[in-house]
């Protein structure tokens, strides 16, 4: 049976979850509440099925606005050339007195010219300066694109005590499934990405030619970010998705599946991985695609949680074509 | 003789500091000219039910996050004693408070949570502390907290904390403002926590009361959270005299009405120069509803009189037994 058909991998989370059961704080999900398989989580939220209305939505946007008299503070904290990329570590002012780390990658003759691509990052502990990230990145400025890639909160340079091992079960446990922090992160995340959009154009960014591209944590972010910033105009969810497997509820402004549709008319692109044991594809990726609303490619990989080399060139191709 | 001029010297410094202090909201100089006061279209036809559920989803928090209350010491001023304490209100967030014992066991007397006026003091501005042994002296156990910029929590966004500074830099604009007013009632949220689980007051024996700023903010406060049984509001409103605008989720208009059947108690000035009575305090005061009551004294924008201080402490006893 193909492991994508096991819509209750949960199961085996479950299981495993039991066996490390002294470590969980079942406290936020509250005491007396047994976890949910990803079927289960998926089935009980209800905007998977019935999105929030457009009067509400714009309830959220009032939460996700910024005020964007608070000064930038652009700082360049390093600069070093890589075979033609000029990668430059900087920081910015997001809101008052929060900074964020970020890496900036051109080509020498500066971001006029050229698309521009925001990244959200994958819930690694290193955030921004993963090793695969900074590949990537330094292709797609060879590619014709620049590059910003910043460390959302709790991440990178932005670290505190609030994580520390970085386990799934650690980023579960303190931040995803507790859906009143999480929802405060996921506004930070998409304030900050706003706010890098400003840096970009002041630093010389066509303004018409920014896309946001999100991969796995940052993927599910993605369509909220795509949906509250209507400047990106090309949207890219890669190993996204409504839910991982091992969460378990989330607040309404903080669900994909109620910002997703609003991205429309601008172009998303999905790309799943059809084995992906964490990123469902039954149960998460393709229920949060059917709400997409066209332009929408919705692209399957004969993988796992990766990104296979074959679809990274797709995506290149596709923002290229987005962004022209 | 030096004895007879230190006791005038240490009433008069407070009176002066008082004075000082309420010449911010009401001190708008003779020649300063404002635009006409703002209104908005919520004032008239605040937002449907399921909008308003919608805000409250924005101010949910983290209840499993632990207090980590500590103590600061205490403070003794005129007869009155309190101790200061710094508690967790959300992640990164801790709220620096005056803790007012009434006397006797917590859970035997009613408790007020209390939001200072636009003071850079913040909690131990003159009012605050004036209407906290109001307060306390009357039988209330009294909680007032540090709003988030202010006070002990200063961040920086205000400097001198002018009328013209916090008009530009917080009130008028319109995601700071939201943020901070976010911040505030999360905020009170975890002190109805703190006084419950740490002082073990009776969950139902809560209000709140704000004065100036506090009370345009207790409004949205005690629309959120349904465990404050009572809400006093001295000299607040819909927009002071400098506000241009806000957005719908931070509007006193789309909460005030929600607040019922809790008792909402107003008491403003007839000649508040800052919240004006026709344009601001009872268009707003007419979205609330009933059980609802309203003290007007012939008073500009400062603390209330002791007729209108006798009829608070007598309503707050009828809505906290």
């Amino acid at each position: 049976m193909p492991i994508r058909r096991l819509r209750d991998l949960s199961l085996p989370i479950a299981a495993a979850l039991g066996l490390f059961g002294g470590l969980i704080d079942a406290g936020p999900l509250g005491a007396q509440d047994t976890l949910m398989t990803p079927a289960e989580a998926a089935a009980a939220d209800p905007w998977l099925e019935d999105p929030v209305d457009d009067a509400t939505f714009r309830t959220f946007l009032d939460f996700y606005s910024y005020d964007d008299s608070v000064p930038l503070e652009l700082r360049t904290d390093g600069r070093e050339e890589r075979d033609g990329v000029i990668v430059r570590r900087i920081t910015y002012q997001s809101t008052p007195g929060e900074r964020v780390p970020a890496l900036l990658y051109t080509s020498a003759a500066g971001l006029e010219g050229r698309p521009t691509l925001i990244e959200l990052h994958g819930a690694t502990a290193t955030g921004k300066d993963e090793p695969s990230y900074r590949v990537r990145a330094e292709r797609l400025v060879r590619a014709g694109f620049n590059v910003l890639v910043f460390d959302m909160p709790l991440f990178g340079e932005r670290s505190t005590d609030r994580l520390r091992t970085y386990t799934n079960l650690e980023k579960h446990q303190k931040l995803y499934n507790r859906p009143a922090l999480y929802r405060d992160w996921v506004i930070q995340v998409a304030i900050d990405a706003r706010r890098a959009v400003d840096l970009v154009i002041d630093l010389g960014a066509d303004p018409d030619r920014i896309g946001l591209a999100g991969y796995s944590r940052g993927g599910i972010l993605a369509p909220i970010v795509g949906a509250v910033e209507p400047r990106f105009a090309a949207v890219a969810a890669i190993l996204g998705g409504h839910m991982d497997a091992l969460e378990q509820r989330h607040l309404a402004p903080a669900c994909p599946a109620n910002f997703i549709g609003r991205i429309s008319p601008r172009p998303l692109l999905m790309i799943g991985g059809s084995y992906d044991s964490d990123h469902i594809r039954e149960t998460s990726l393709e229920p949060l695609s059917e709400l997409a609303r066209e332009p929408v490619r919705v692209v399957w990989s004969e993988a796992g949680h990766m990104l296979l080399p074959e679809h990274e060139e797709l995506m290149t191709r596709w923002f290229r074509t987005q962004l022209r | 003789m030096m004895q007879a001029v230190r006791p005038r010297l240490r009433t008069a410094l407070p009176v002066m500091a008082l004075l000082m202090c309420l010449a911010g909201p009401t001190g708008a100089s003779a020649q300063e000219e404002l635009p006409p006061p703002a209104t908005d279209e919520w004032l008239t036809d605040p937002v449907d039910r399921e909008t308003f559920e919608s805000f409250l989803q924005f101010f949910r928090y983290d209840a499993e996050l632990p207090l980590d209350v500590e103590s600061r010491g205490t403070g003794r001023e005129q007869g009155l004693t309190w101790e200061t304490v710094a508690f967790r209100s959300t992640a990164g967030q801790r709220v620096v408070a005056d803790l007012y014992r009434a006397g006797g066991e917590w859970r035997d007397r009613p408790s007020l949570i209390l939001l200072h006026g636009g003071s850079g003091a913040g909690r131990a501005a003159p009012t605050t502390r004036y209407m906290a042994g109001l307060f306390s002296r009357a039988g209330f156990n009294v909680l007032a907290i540090d709003m988030l910029h202010f006070g002990d929590r200063d961040t920086g966004l205000l400097e001198t904390y002018s009328e013209g500074e916090k008009h530009e830099r917080l009130y008028n604009r319109h995601a700071t403002y939201l943020e901070w007013v976010t911040q505030t009632v999360k905020d009170v949220r975890r002190s109805v926590d703190l006084l419950v689980q740490q002082f073990g007051v009776e969950p139902g024996r809560v209000g709140l009361a704000g004065f100036s700023r506090g009370a345009v903010v207790a409004t949205i406060v005690a629309a959120a959270d349904t465990r404050l049984a009572a809400t006093v509001m001295v000299n607040g409103g819909h927009f002071d005299r400098r506000e241009t605008g806000h957005s719908a989720a931070a509007c006193p208009a789309n909460y005030i009405g929600r607040i019922a059947p809790r008792p909402l108690l107003m008491v403003n000035g007839r000649h508040d120069g800052d919240m004006l009575l026709e344009t601001s305090v009872a268009p707003l005061f007419a979205l609330a509803g009933e059980p609802k009551r309203m003290i007007l004294m012939d008073t500009g924008h400062q603390r209330p009189t002791p007729e209108a201080q006798a009829e608070i402490i007598a309503w707050l006893h009828d809505a906290i037994p």
